[in-house]
């Protein structure tokens, strides 16, 4: 990997060269209030983009993952049925995500690329996509109290799966690493200046001190839960727990960059006309598994929970896709009104098993 | 055990858009009981129609344009690929809707998907069918394969439960079946009309008359959720291996590829994984309430 300097100042000059070169940018601004989002870069709004700013609470997912994408149109004329698969090939970059959503990016990868059927729709998205990573280093105003990436290994610093990747080394520089051959090829730029091994000792440092500002996490647990659900060994009386505070609303999956449940439908958009959308569906919904006649065989909310959370955490998962389903951004546990997020369920399992223990009813 | 992923026939709609449908125009259609129907289906395309290949125990996406789609076994006979035949109860949007077409309509077909029933592993060893109601319709291919290929097997049983007489699908198929010497077919109705002169009860109850050897039978079971369970248990107490007992399962689905989450069943998909499996892969779900 290669790495480069670049000035402050010089630092959203990447999103002009990458806007030069044709690329759609996406780039974290303010909201209105203290909400933070991404949004498409214009000519007015370049101005205002922000380096150091919370994650914002709606994932970067949605970029390679359309909230509705369409799969095909289907027209019907004299009779006449024409069916006519679409699928859209955009050019973008995201500037500054962070490297919890680069993770969820990756675990999209293997989840439609690496697997028995290619999803064509999501590839096209995926093939002209370039990252822009940013590292979060400033304990104020990127590290929330929700994220826990340092437990979930994703973060603060992604190892790979980026273009390029920035580090704010405090000192009015930047440190920029190419994690592909796109990322180098912006190198070409005199921007992008050569740096000394005085930077990568002070890369080391703020990533260091970067580490140490993450608050105290119920997710350093993580393997505890991991074991316990992957055993089947938690207690049916935990998941009743979890599901009575469970407000079934599906915000969880909603914000979550690796979730990936849809639901297929159809769209219609003229009067002979159809779309066939797909559209991003939650295991918390209480319909998701109902079948035709009224059958569901996950109705209670607990049973749900236990799904979402075997999915996310259990050992067979994490053999097929080398980790686990969560990649600690936090926005779960910020989301949740009866706080049942990743952090509070692992607290959870990790009681309800450590009362378990035979020995915590040795006698004595 | 069934066939890996990479055996299986391509599926017909464009191999790299599985979510795409291939038209199919209805041909014929038999009213079988007063809510279920047997549709017979063409491609329109003739290339689609030189491709399709099936084993049995697979299931198509049946896509009704504008109304939705419906994840729907294929019951014809897997070496008679002029048409397809889908069995089809109307219990939602869909398979009301598809009640309601008139032959030379079209509709849309994505598949075939999921895993078939062994017929390869249960050459030599007698095999015995437990349907309950609509159950019956992906077993038909398989008795189909077995009937054609009669030498192969040891001893073939049918058990065929539904509620009532009048509920019963495939009759005169049935009937015919179970005049042969090779073929032992038993019937059994929940509520009898004053006409039935067979067994009453459970389809399980029918085990009782049946002499099982259980080391060398294989059994295949599809019916409806609380009866798969009920004969795989007793089938078990009955010392049939686990590994030859399989069971077909049915599960909400979206997109048949194992992308939409929708059939997850424990780390299983239903859609790619099963919709058969051998009992010993599904043991821990099977017993459990909801999964």
């Amino acid at each position: 990997m290669k790495a480069r300097l670049v000035h402050r100042d010089d630092v959203l000059k990447i999103v002009d060269l990458l806007r030069q070169k044709g690329y759609e940018v996406v780039a974290p601004f303010f909201g209105r209030g203290r909400d933070t989002r991404f949004d498409n870069v214009t000519d007015e709004n370049r101005d205002e983009i922000q380096i150091h700013l919370p994650n914002p609470y709606h994932p970067p997912k949605r970029f390679v993952l359309l909230q509705i994408e369409r799969l095909l149109r289907i027209h019907q004329r004299e009779g006449q049925i024409e069916i006519e698969p679409t699928y859209r090939e955009p050019k973008r970059a995201i500037f500054g995500i962070r490297s919890c959503d680069i993770a969820g990016i990756w675990h999209l990868d293997r989840f439609f690329l690496g697997r028995e059927f290619r999803d064509i729709y999501y590839e096209k998205r995926r093939e002209n996509l370039f990252l822009v990573n940013v590292v979060c280093s400033d304990p104020e105003r990127d590290i929330g109290a929700e994220c826990f990436c340092v437990c979930s290994d994703t973060g603060p610093a992604a190892r790979d799966h980026f273009d390029l990747q920035l580090l704010d080394l405090n000192d009015g520089e930047f440190m920029v690493v190419a994690g592909s051959p796109a990322g180098e090829a912006m190198f070409a730029d005199p921007i992008f200046r050569k740096g000394t091994s005085v930077h990568s000792a002070k890369r080391r440092a703020v990533l260091e001190s970067a580490r140490r500002s993450f608050k105290p996490s119920t997710t350093s647990w993580f393997s505890a839960a991991i074991r316990h659900v992957s055993a089947g060994k938690v207690a049916e009386q935990t998941w009743e727990e979890i599901g009575n505070r469970c407000l079934e609303c599906g915000g969880c999956s909603y914000v979550c960059p690796a979730c990936t449940c849809f639901t297929v439908t159809d769209r219609r958009v003229g009067p002979d006309e159809v779309e066939r959308v797909r559209i991003w569906d939650a295991c918390a919904l209480g319909g998701f598994t109902r079948m035709a006649g009224g059958h569901n065989p996950r109705k209670a909310v607990h049973d749900r929970r236990n799904r979402r959370f075997f999915r996310k955490l259990s050992h067979y998962f994490i053999q097929r896709e080398l980790s686990i389903a969560c990649v600690g951004c936090g926005r779960c546990a910020a989301v949740c009104h009866g706080d049942v997020g990743m952090p509070s369920v692992v607290e959870m399992i990790r009681r309800s098993a450590a009362e378990m223990e035979t020995h915590e009813h040795a006698q004595l | 055990m069934s066939t890996s992923l990479s055996q299986r026939p391509p599926i017909v709609t464009h191999a790299s858009l599985p979510m795409v449908p291939t038209m199919a125009r209805l041909i014929d259609r038999v009213q079988e009981t007063s809510n279920t129907f047997t549709c017979r289906l063409e491609f329109v395309d003739p290339e689609a129609a030189a491709r399709f290949r099936f084993y049995p125990g697979q299931f198509n996406m049946v896509y009704l344009f504008g109304v939705g789609e419906a994840a729907i076994s294929i019951s014809s006979d897997p070496d008679d690929l002029s048409s397809i035949q889908h069995t089809i109860r109307h219990v939602g949007s869909v398979t009301f809707a598809v009640s309601r077409l008139e032959v030379g309509d079209v509709l849309g077909i994505r598949g075939p998907f999921g895993s078939n029933w062994p017929l390869e592993a249960c050459r030599g060893r007698d095999v015995l069918l437990v349907a309950g109601g609509i159950g019956i319709a992906p077993l038909r291919p398989a008795i189909y394969q077995i009937l054609k290929h009669r030498e192969q097997y040891g001893r073939l049983i049918l058990l065929y439960g539904v509620r009532s007489p009048k509920d019963m699908i495939y009759r005169e198929e049935v009937e015919a079946w179970s005049k042969r010497r090779d073929f032992q077919v038993m019937c059994t109705v929940d509520y009898p009309d004053p006409q039935w002169i067979g067994p009453v009860g459970v389809v399980t109850s029918l085990m009782r008359r049946v002499r099982l050897d259980s080391a060398r039978t294989s059994v295949l079971v599809c019916g409806p959720r609380v009866m798969n369970r009920e004969a795989a248990h007793s089938f078990l107490s009955h010392h049939v291996p686990e590994e030859h007992i399989f069971v077909s399962l049915e599960r909400n689905m979206r997109c048949g590829i194992g992308q939409c989450g929708h059939c997850q069943y424990g780390p299983k998909f239903v859609c790619k994984d099963g919709p058969v499996f051998s009992y010993d892969s599904v043991r821990t779900m099977f017993s459990k309430e909801e999964v």
